[in-house]
């Protein structure tokens, strides 16, 4: 039994000559890369991570070169004070004739030192805290967020003037105390990110494994918070710095020490601002501003490069108009357009190519599809998932969004051009003209209003009618996928995710839209649901008479709901036939593996071998009809050995 | 491993009941996931936890992996009680015998760390690496390992998310072979992968039982993929084993009308008869439905536990329909395989 197993590794590779990017893209090869290394790689391609990293390197190289920079001895007191810049002290002198300019570098020694140092310091807590919390919860977590959340609401500024002035003057004092107050926010904000990563299956993992604790937070939490750590860091390095300035300007530091905040401390007793020495404090406050717009900067860019949904997309507009001229790309009409069992089919996609528009790679999502689907037809797309049978219907309701471009070929929906429909048409077409349940379509609903008021809904704005009959009528939508009518005035969360799926398909069919296209609606419930919400579609089918388009990876459910059926791998259709013949005479391998996917509830066991881990079809040609009706793409002859050969257990 | 293993349970549990806190801080209420299970894993063998979402299936599996604490009940392994030796956390020794592969691949494997460290850690942990502990001879464990799950041993360099989900699947398999346990807990290994590779795992587990002799315990919704791998079906409704008995029989010929009802749900195109949805929804609304258990009118589902009864070697179910007094109503099932029915009072899945 074991060894057609394992040949299943030795057949997997089989990659054609001509890889298609659609399917590489999909499956990525094995090129190693850490995630982490590309946090790095993105920020180094990101304008304002550059912009403020090399702010601060250059104020870490000015704070390091002092020594050399500076002119003079920073704490010289000269006879010349109050001078404005001259070319003898470029940035002028203070009241009492120290060199500014020597000032302000020897003070970014100190003040750098500090932030960073209470940066370090308070991550460090704040990381210990808000793992220990997030991680052993109950008591522990109990504890440490009570002490983290009293930190934090103490008054910070006050506290700080209060520590600072029992504690004795000192650099050393000034970073115990910034980090006392500072460390509560980044035990916050660690703790809750802790707590969703403990809840994830590989803690659980690594649990099992035999990992103790420590090992848990440290290195298998702690490295997936990376990108909040640092960010965290950042911010605790602009509170330290600007804390610091902060304590020292109201005299709470050790004055006799040089830094951003001590120069100004000496600026305002000196009474700079009232004589309009204005040199005197404008460095050092000009230098604390830029450090700290570095540090946000860079704060941002992390944030920015670890959530792509902050990034501002791409102006594609071009690209956008060629939704219009689908049509016009079509020329190369393939040999499918037979197909046609009718005269006037409800829906009728032709050579549709949907293509991804990344930043760097162009995948396709749909390549030269077609199919049509008659009058209160079934057609089934089957297909796993990156297939593209998402894109299709995605398509065909006109929901794609950027990136994703039509690049080619048609969709028409009773002989109108979907592609090219104005808005206000497009708002009648969907759901009216043809509707779509997703699979996570129980969440769709509105958790604060009730079933009745949404379906209300529906009917005042679409169709305008008063409050009263639209009541009425959602009464008999329920009552037509058999929920009782008392029901109107329950809220999502009152009912099964079962019932709620049955409201959603209700109200999917409320306008009698001629065409439902139902993307994976049950892969949420399980069987028995699943074949509850079959058996009413069968049924509001039977009643209302709209066709379906149905995509589900389930080969089983799909071959006993369908008329008709398309298989999709990598963009492309690979074979496409009545679902009795799919059944009785698979021809792709493809279509075969996915057909022994599934064991038999019935029957001798025998062993099944599923698609080899790998296996690739690549440059899938256009279909050939093979029999009446079934259209198989061509095999090359090598491809056609890792499938699903059945023998004897 | 040998055959005078074979009768012998590897994991015994009994009367395991888990209660989940609801609501917030102090809150007093509780949700009985797990009403007191019974269930044997023997070795070498594959036993299925089949049954819908929220059947406590998973609960159980975690509870042995102690990664859940129950309220009560044993469990042994190895014929030591683990939950009184190791109270509060299980020792390495024991995780060095059990096992748990999880439902989603996607979830499983740290996504910063490269598959090598995976293996390498089990490996070493469990004082598996051979010699002391690197060079040659754990990569030869390495290799072994990937060989063993049907992966090239160049992906060993590769990140998770380079992988595909299946090859993330055999990752987390071969991190539960290294530590070389005597039974591996699988929750629903197969439920997030895409249906083409579904096989491959199956025939993985197949073949750890076959060669190695590892008892498997395979959490599924699958009745099919239950039956494609599993010796043995022990079917959960509402946190309580239910029936239980060999794979193929039972499947066969399903006693509990909530097993008959699992069934008839599961779409088969190659099964006899054709789809006729309306029809199976009124099966379900006469098993489950108050009026269509024949003693549901009398209640006695409310007021009595049902025991088990045995139908034959290996094969038990707990249903009031099978007291042996109620001919009639067994007949109303129209249940051919009740015909040696004895009742007994406390027999284990």
């Amino acid at each position: 039994m074991s060894v057609t197993d394992s040949t299943t590794a030795t057949l997997a590779a089989t990659e054609g000559p001509g890889g298609r990017p659609a399917t590489a893209a999909l499956r990525p090869k094995a090129a190693s890369r850490p995630p982490r290394r590309g946090l790095v790689r993105s920020l180094l391609r990101n304008r304002k991570a550059m912009l403020g990293a090399s702010l601060l390197v250059v104020f870490v190289a000015l704070a390091l070169l002092a020594p050399v920079l500076a002119p003079g001895d920073p704490t010289l007191i000269t006879s010349g004070g109050s001078q404005p810049p001259s070319s003898a002290h470029l940035w002028g002198t203070t009241a009492k004739g120290q060199d500014v300019l020597a000032l302000t570098l020897w003070g970014a020694r100190s003040s750098l030192f500090v932030g960073f140092l209470v940066g370090v310091a308070a991550t460090i807590v704040g990381v210990t805290v808000g793992l220990a919390a997030g991680y052993f919860g109950r008591l522990t977590d109990d504890v440490l967020s009570l002490a983290t959340n009293v930190f934090l609401l103490m008054p910070g500024l006050p506290l700080l003037v209060i520590l600072a002035a029992f504690l004795p003057p000192g650099t050393g004092t000034v970073i115990v105390v910034l980090v006392i107050t500072g460390w509560a926010g980044a035990a916050r904000v660690l703790r809750s990110m802790a707590l969703s990563i403990r809840a994830k299956d590989f803690v659980a993992a690594a649990t099992v494994t035999g990992e103790r604790a420590g090992w848990i937070m440290f290195r298998e939490i702690l490295p997936n918070m990376a990108s909040i750590v640092m960010s965290t860091f950042l911010g605790c390095v602009i509170f330290g710095i600007g804390s610091q300035a902060g304590l020292e300007f109201l005299g709470l530091g050790d004055v006799s020490v040089v830094s951003w905040g001590t120069n100004l401390y000496w600026a305002s007793n000196d009474g700079a601002l009232m004589v309009g020495a204005w040199w005197a404090f404008l460095p050092s406050g000009l230098c604390i501003a830029l450090v700290a717009f570095a540090l946000a900067l860079l704060n941002y860019a992390v944030d920015e490069v670890t959530n792509p949904r902050l990034r501002a997309p791409r102006r594609t507009r071009g690209d956008r108009r060629s939704v219009g001229a689908g049509t016009a790309v079509a020329a190369n009409v393939t040999s499918e357009e037979t197909i046609d069992p009718s005269a006037t089919p409800v829906l009728e996609v032709r050579d549709l190519t949907v293509e991804y528009r990344g930043e760097n790679r162009t995948v396709i999502g749909a390549d030269r599809i077609s199919f049509t689907i008659g009058e209160g037809e079934v057609f089934g797309l089957a297909g796993e998932s990156g297939c593209g049978k998402s894109t299709v219907a995605n398509t065909i309701m006109r929901l794609l969004r950027e990136p994703a471009v039509i690049a080619g070929g048609s969709v028409r929906f009773c002989g109108r051009d979907v592609l090219a429909m104005p808005d206000e048409e497009l708002r009648a077409y969907r759901w009216r003209d043809v509707a779509m349940v997703f699979q996570s379509a129980m969440s769709s609903l509105n958790p604060v209003m009730t079933v009745g008021d949404q379906i209300v809904d529906i009917y005042t704005t679409h169709l305008r009618l008063s409050r009263r009959e639209a009541r009425r009528r959602a009464g008999d939508l329920l009552e037509l996928v058999k929920i009782d009518r008392s029901r109107l005035r329950s809220y999502p969360h009152q009912l099964s995710g079962g019932m709620r799926q049955r409201v959603v398909i209700a109200m999917a069919v409320a306008l009698r839209p001629r065409l439902l296209i139902m993307d994976e609606p049950t892969t949420a419930l399980d069987v028995v649901v699943q074949q509850e919400i079959m058996a009413q579609i069968a049924d509001l089918r039977r009643e209302l008479g709209f066709a379906v388009l149905f995509i589900t990876h389930d080969m089983s459910l799909m071959i006993e709901l369908s008329d008709r059926m398309g298989v999709m791998y990598g963009g492309r259709l690979v074979e496409q036939a009545p679902a009795a013949q799919v059944l009785a005479d698979p021809q792709h391998p493809y279509t075969r593996a996915l057909m022994n996917a599934f064991p038999p509830l019935t029957g001798p066991r025998t062993e099944l071998t599923g698609l080899a881990e790998g296996v690739r079809f690549t440059d899938i040609d256009n279909l050939v009809e093979v029999a009446p009706g079934h259209w198989v793409a061509p095999v090359a002859a090598g491809s056609a050995a890792p499938t699903s050969e059945e023998s004897s257990a | 491993m040998s055959d005078t293993m074979s009768t012998q349970a590897v994991v015994e549990i009994r009367g395991l009941v888990k209660d989940f806190t609801v609501g917030g801080f102090g809150s007093r209420n509780h949700v009985r996931a797990l009403g007191g299970v019974d269930l044997d894993v023997r070795s070498g063998e594959i036993v299925a936890l089949v049954g819908e979402s929220g059947s406590g299936k998973s609960t159980i599996a975690r509870c042995v992996a102690r990664l859940e604490h129950p309220t009560a009940g044993t469990i042994h392994v190895g014929g030591v009680d683990v939950l009184r030796r190791e109270p509060r956390r299980a020792s390495r020794a024991y995780r060095s015998k059990v096992q748990m592969v999880f439902q989603d691949p996607f979830g499983s494997l740290n996504p910063v760390h490269r598959v090598e460290h995976f293996l390498t850690r089990a490996l070493q942990l469990h004082g598996k690496a051979g010699g002391n502990g690197r060079s040659a001879s754990l990569h030869a464990r390495l290799e072994e390992l990937m060989a063993t799950v049907d992966l090239d041993p160049a992906l060993l360099d590769s990140y998770p998310h380079e992988l595909s989900g299946g090859q993330r699947q055999r990752v987390a398999i071969a991190r539960a072979l290294a530590v070389e346990p005597e039974v591996i807990l699988a929750d629903e290994p197969t439920s997030m992968l895409d249906v083409s590779v579904r096989i491959g795992i199956l025939n993985l587990m197949r073949r750890l039982r076959d060669e190695r002799g590892i008892a498997l315990l395979f959490i599924t919704h699958d009745l099919a993929s239950a039956r494609y791998v599993a010796d043995r079906t022990v079917v959960m409704f509402a946190g309580e084993v239910v029936e239980s008995g060999e794979s193929t029989a039972l499947m066969a010929d399903p006693a509990h009308p909530y097993t008959r009802l699992l069934l008839s749900a599961v779409p088969d195109p190659r099964r006899a008869g054709t789809f006729d949805p309306v029809e199976r929804a009124a099966l379900r609304a006469e098993v489950l439905g108050a009026t269509s258990c024949p003693f549901e009118a009398e209640g006695i589902c409310r007021t009595d536990v049902p025991v088990w009864h045995r139908l034959g070697p290996d094969r038990a179910v707990r249903c009031h329909v099978y007291r042996p007094q109620r001919d009639v109503a067994r007949r109303a099932l129209d249940v051919a395989a009740a015909t040696t029915t004895t009742e007994i009072e406390d027999q284990p899945a």
